[in-house]
């Protein structure tokens, strides 16, 4: 099926998870799909492979609670840095979701367990967004009001 | 005991240090009202005999004082107790880990403790209790005990509800979140081996059927994580009555086939603040819930409505103890099914209860678990052969504003 798909640019995606058999899995997946990967095991490795990186990062795909420092943190100081680059948000705690949703509200979230094929959609879709609609655009307020306004929303 | 008096001095040593005392200097009259204060606060809180508390005296080794409220716990009269020497051995059954020689020193020379423990108590039975101790450090050779009767029935029956559910809900949230990346690692990799394989091959309906598997126990997983309360984040503005009405073929689709579905659902019925997704789950299981109460025909109703919760009925609800007075949004599921004892009615809301051979018991606990996290309130009513009717109440909109602004 992966080759059907139509002659187009090779993506790059920074896949973040600190789950090393998801890492794995969805890397060699996206990698099938015809994706170029990077991957990292928490945020800290994630922002160093990021300031290594020469290129063009297409799109951030990250767990959002992880060791070192989590997905949120990472989004905030890895975004303003790469413009181009879009977010997806996976996690397997609800609550953290939530949060998230208000700290970058059009990164799409996808709750674990999902299949692969809805991640590689995923991808496709916010690859297709128009520029006024990346995540860059939604991060001009700083965490902490986002922070404040997700706890005031959830009391 | 010799080393549990050099442990009170030590402590006494460092009570008041001198130099603290003279900095001060506070006159007379001010340290006399303090005293006075502090001593009328003491006696406020000794003689309300919330708990039981005692004083020890440390070298003697008996109790010094105690309130009536100790001293029902142990059993003894109060003349009985000013009349005799009542050591701490005499309350501690043999086998205690306490009887242990070197228990009274831990408590002169170290904090507060708590913990659970037994008291024998003067006709010999045994009491549970939780105890704690302190050393005050004013440099008196005394030591303070506090007792809390746990016997069954001596607490709020919706307090140790609430913690056991608080505790339970911590462990559940962690679980489901390790199960669903275990679940995440399971469908990951078994869509790749899919990949592989050659077209036609067999091996693809095994691997949907590890799919489908693994899909049922995400499920589960979620049922876990709205019982833990999670997702409480996301309450926003929604409208019962069309949410409900959205799933209605869902509903249809999810109850036997000799079951009468009705729907009584105010169409101008005000938003209430909440997760679209969870009333969807609560309506489902609740509605599964009636479907398996009833054997092969009846009825089952959902109905939608504004109540308004009094002061004096506040106390509609086995999941949240008090519901704050004003209007609410009710939902409302009843079925014509088997009905249920006082009994079953009481352990619903445990997560793993259930009273069908076949199922988890996690339906009504993540109903349970939706609902503290909305801030509302669920109530029962149900008598075996008479159906059950599941009460939901959910905070209005502007009820949620006026108290939070």
């Amino acid at each position: 099926m992966a080759d059907e798909m139509p002659a187009k640019p090779t993506y790059t995606v920074l896949l973040v998870d600190d789950n090393e058999t998801i890492l794995r899995a969805l890397h060699n997946y996206l990698e099938r799909k015809g994706f170029n990967l990077l991957e990292a095991r928490d945020g800290e490795e994630a922002l160093l492979i990021a300031e290594c990186y020469p290129s063009i990062i297409h799109v951030l795909v990250t767990d959002l609670v992880m060791g070192r420092m989590n997905g949120g943190e990472l989004i905030h100081r890895l975004v303003p840095l790469r413009p181009e680059m879009q977010v997806v948000i996976m996690s397997g705690y609800h609550d953290q979701i939530m949060v998230q949703h208000a700290i970058t509200p059009l990164a799409p979230v996808l709750q674990k367990p999902f299949r692969p094929k809805k991640l590689l959609a995923t991808i496709e879709e916010v690859l297709a967004k128009p520029e006024s609609e990346r995540t860059v655009a939604y991060l001009a307020q700083p965490l902490t009001t986002a922070l404040q306004h997700a706890q005031a929303s959830g009391a | 005991m010799r080393e549990g008096e050099t442990a009170a001095l030590t402590c006494a040593g460092t009570a008041r240090p001198k130099a603290v005392e003279s900095c001060l200097a506070p006159s007379e009259k001010f340290f006399d009202d303090v005293t006075r204060k502090s001593e009328a606060r003491f006696r406020a809180l000794f003689d309300s005999n919330l708990v039981g508390i005692a004083f020890w005296d440390s070298s003697r080794d008996f109790i010094t004082e105690a309130n009536d409220a100790y001293l029902s716990i142990i059993g003894y009269t109060r003349a009985e107790f000013e009349s005799g020497k009542i050591s701490w051995r005499d309350l501690t059954p043999a086998g205690d880990p306490d009887f242990d020689e070197t228990a009274p020193r831990d408590v002169y020379s170290s904090a507060v403790r708590i913990y659970e423990k037994e008291y024998c108590r003067r006709d010999g039975t045994r009491t549970p209790i939780v105890f704690g101790l302190a050393a005050p450090s004013d440099g008196r050779l005394e030591g303070l005990a506090f007792a809390l009767d746990i016997r069954e029935g001596r607490l709020d029956p919706h307090l140790l509800r609430s913690q056991k559910l608080e505790s339970l809900s911590v462990l559940a949230g962690g679980i489901a979140h390790d199960f669903n990346n275990l679940l995440m690692g399971i469908i990951a990799n078994v869509t790749l081996m899919m990949d592989d394989l050659p077209p036609d091959s067999p091996l693809e309906g095994l691997g949907e059927n590890i799919l489908a598997a693994t899909e049922q126990a995400a499920h589960l997983t979620r049922q876990m994580l709205a019982f833990s309360g999670g997702g409480r984040v996301t309450l926003r503005p929604v409208e019962l009555t069309k949410e409900v009405d959205g799933i209605s073929t869902k509903i249809r689709s999810s109850i036997k086939k000799g079951i009468r579905l009705r729907f009584n659902l105010d169409p101008n019925l005000p938003r209430i603040h909440a997760d679209a997704a969870q009333i969807h789950q609560l309506v489902m299981n609740l509605v599964q819930n009636a479907d398996e109460a009833i054997e092969t025909a009846g009825t089952v109703t959902i109905s939608a409505s504004v109540r308004e919760v009094r002061p004096q009925n506040a106390r509609v609800t086995l999941v949240v103890a008090r519901l704050p007075p004003g209007r609410y949004a009710l939902l409302e599921v009843s079925d014509s099914g088997i009905g249920m004892d006082e009994q079953t009615q009481a352990k619903i809301f445990d997560p793993f209860f259930t009273t069908r051979f076949i199922g988890r018991g996690l339906g009504l606990a993540a109903v349970a678990g939706i609902v503290r996290g909305h801030n509302g309130g669920i109530g029962v009513s149900s008598e075996p052969g008479k159906g059950s009717s599941f009460q939901v109440f959910f905070p209005l909109e502007q009820v949620m504003q006026s108290a939070s602004g």
